[in-house]
Order: structure tokens, then sequence, then C-alpha cells
């Protein structure tokens, strides 16, 4: 009876904890949930993310059962994963990039939950979010997805890996695509460039020859590994941290992918960064 | 008696151009201007590796002296920061003199991977010297997140 139903568990929990981890490290899970510039615990609760509408933390997703995600079963994980709804019914602010993750496949989802799971627990509250007035409160969110949550919504290209990539496990497009004044993605100016919250600036991917990237392959496959650029600068803003804990750990398969479907964008002519200044 | 009252004033103004000279050197512009110009050079010796290591030329005999250069510029970057240079056409964060230590340590890292590189570039093993930029290129990331204000 017992083996029974140790059975039964382990068949819901059918993920893979170690292609959980090569999922978590792509998705750069820890760039957000890891305070690492403060010495925080792996996963016990990130560093604040500012924006226009106001600061955000994420919170601790080690399986602590008082202060993070200890006692969710698969289901509650893949839902909060991909739609962004707490086990007790709260919706998520879209900081954490739910409309993302909504076109992971189920299996990765599965796959991360059983990662996490193995993830050391930290009994460590983390602070919650400090936002302005109206967006505190939570009712307004259920609205917001009504307008903008579609999950059947397939106008961003997840069928190629590196589309897959971009637009659901790593999230690319959260800080590389504008959003509109409601904090929703434009889908017309995919991977164009925007302007982020803390004053940081995600450059336009796309190859337009006077706005965006016009690196070559082997250039923005040289970056991601390093975040070294063609002049021999390094990323010091987010995606330092996006190179180090994501895209430099991403297998030489998953970059090829990546970087052949970044050079395959339609040119979307947007201009992000004030020109240097001498 | 004129010869001697031109000599004279010559001599004058030739000191008070040195001595002028003398007292506006390491003006904050100046220096702003000083320590941009070697950290472009580090970024364009980074770079020649870079495209070394990336295949895009096959120049390997600059190899060395390009990653002894980083070595060299890196070890005259501390003094391109001194106090009262905050202000001014700089993206040097106040943090650098806040919290002085800590910016040396950086620094001091950031030597330490070039040095590994300039080791790694005298064996000539491609792989390590790949290696050792790639970690060149993090700690350089790690000083400007916390150090180098973000492009607007």
């Amino acid at each position: 009876m017992a083996a029974a139903t140790f059975l039964a568990a382990a068949a819901a929990h059918a993920g893979d904890p170690e292609r959980g981890a090569y999922l978590a490290a792509v998705a750069g899970c820890a760039s957000c949930h890891t305070d690492f510039e403060h010495g925080g615990r792996h996963y016990a609760g990130g560093p604040p993310l500012h924006s226009d509408f106001g600061t955000f933390r994420a919170p601790n997703i080690t399986f602590d059962s008082d202060h993070g995600i200890g006692g969710w079963s698969e289901a509650d994980f893949v839902k909060a994963l991909k739609q962004g709804v707490s086990p007790a019914g709260q919706p998520y602010y879209p900081a954490f990039p739910y409309l993302s993750y909504a076109r992971m496949t189920d299996q990765d989802a599965r796959d991360l939950y059983a990662y996490f799971r193995t993830v050391e627990p930290v009994r460590e509250a983390s602070p919650g979010h400090d936002l302005a007035f109206p967006f505190s409160v939570r009712t307004g969110l259920w609205a917001w997805r009504l307008l903008y949550f579609d999950p059947a919504d397939d106008s961003f290209d997840t069928a190629s890996r590196g589309g897959y990539l971009a637009n659901a496990l790593a999230h690319c497009g959260e800080c590389h695509t504008p959003r509109n004044r409601f904090g929703a993605l434009r889908r017309t100016m995919a991977m164009a460039g925007a302007r982020l919250g803390d004053g940081d600036v995600a450059g336009n991917l796309t190859p337009d020859p006077e706005t965006g990237l016009d690196w070559d392959a082997v250039d923005l496959r040289f970056f991601l590994q390093t975040g070294l650029t063609p002049d021999g600068d390094a990323a010091g803003g987010a995606m330092a941290l996006v190179v180090e804990h994501s895209t430099g750990k991403m297998t030489p398969e998953d970059l090829d992918a990546l970087v052949a479907w970044l050079q395959d964008l339609p040119a979307v002519r947007n201009t992000v960064k004030k020109p240097p200044s001498d | 008696m004129q010869h001697l009252v031109r000599i004279a004033s010559a001599a004058i103004l030739a000191a008070a151009v040195v001595g002028g000279a003398a007292s506006a050197a390491n003006a904050p512009e100046h220096v702003i201007k000083y320590r941009q110009n070697l950290m472009k050079a580090v970024g364009g010796h980074i770079s020649n590796v870079a495209l070394l290591v990336k295949g895009q030329v096959d120049f390997s005999d600059g190899l060395v002296t390009d990653s002894q250069a980083i070595v060299d510029l890196l070890n005259n970057a501390g003094i391109a920061f001194p106090e009262g240079t905050a202000e001014g056409k700089t993206k040097a964060k106040p943090e650098i003199w806040q919290d002085r230590a800590k910016f040396d340590a950086a620094l001091e890292d950031t030597i330490g991977k070039a040095e590994a590189l300039a080791m790694a570039a005298a064996g000539g093993d491609m792989a390590a010297v790949g290696a050792a930029l790639g970690a060149l290129g993090k700690s350089c990331g790690a000083c400007h997140k916390s150090f180098r204000i973000k492009d607007e």
C-alpha cells in the first residue's frame, strides 16, 4: 500500500531534475530570484526590479513551506509558471514572465518542478513588492489579463528551437520587446529594443542597419557566451547577468539555434539608445 | 639691451606656460579623457584577441602583444580614478569613491584575469586563450555592473 502510494507519487513527479537544471539555467531563473550582489542564497528571493509601476522583488522559490513554494504540487507549479496564478488563486504581476512561460511545453515545466525540488530550501522571507497605487491592487490584474493574456496566442514564434528559446524559455522579449503603456508587449515590435524601468536599455536585436544589431552570427554567438561585444566592451547591465546565468550556459546547439533565429528577425527601425555624447 | 629684454620676456613667458600647465595638470576633464582613452585601448586589445579566438583573423603573431598590453594598461587604470573626478562627461559611478576598497578589489580581479590571459597567450593553446578571454570578459562586466553608469 505504501509502495503503491510512493509509485503513484513518483509518477506524478515524472519530471527529469537534470534536464530541469539546464532549463532553469537557460530560463535564467537565478538572475531574478537570487540576490547575488548581496550574497543572497540560491533562489531565496531576488534584488529589486525597478519598473514604471514600482519595484518588484522576485520571491523565494525554494521548497520551504513557510517562505517558499514548499507544499506546491506539480500542478500548482505548472499553473503558476504557465498561467501566472498562485495556488491560492492570486494573479501574478507580469514582471514574472508567465506570458512567455505560457508558451513553454508541459514537459519542460515538469522538469523545472523536478529540479526545484532538489534545490536546498531556504527558510527566509523575501521582501515584498513596493508598487504605486493603483498597481498595488492585484484585482486590477484580472482585467489586464483579460486584455493581454491569451494562452492560445501564437503570434510569437515558438515552432523553431531558436524561437522557443527567445519567446518562451529564455524570454528575451520580456526586455527586448517594447511594451505599451499598460505593460503589454507590442507584438509588431518583437525584439526591437526597449528602455527598461531602471534606466537600462535593452538593445534593438533586429538587423535594421541604422538602429539594430549589425553583428554577424559569430559575433553574436561569442557575445552570448562571454558578454564581450565586437568592440571588446563587456556588457555590464542586466545583460551581464543573462550571459552569466543563462546564455553562457547554453549548449552549442541551443546557442546556434538562438543566433540563427535572431539573425532571421525582420528588421524593425527603432532607436532606443541615445547617441554617444562624444 | 633690447636683445636682453627680449630674452627675459621670452623666459618669463616660457615659465608662465610651463607653470600654467603644471598647475592645470590632472584637471578632472583631462583625467576623465585619460581614463576613457585607457579603457578604449583595453577594449581595442580585447577586441583583437577576440577576433583571433572567433577565427575572424589568423594573425596569431599579435596575440602576445595584445594580451600583454591589456595587463599593462589595466595596471595603470587605478591612478586614472583619483578623487574629484566623479563629475562631468563620465560614466564612472560615485560608488567608486564611496567604496574604494571594493573598486580596487574588482580592478585587481580583472588584472588577475588579464594576467591569466597573457599566460595562456604565451602558451599558445587557443582553447585556453578562449577560456581565459571569457573569464576576463566576465570580470570586466562585473566591474562595469557595479561601477559604470548604464548606457542611456
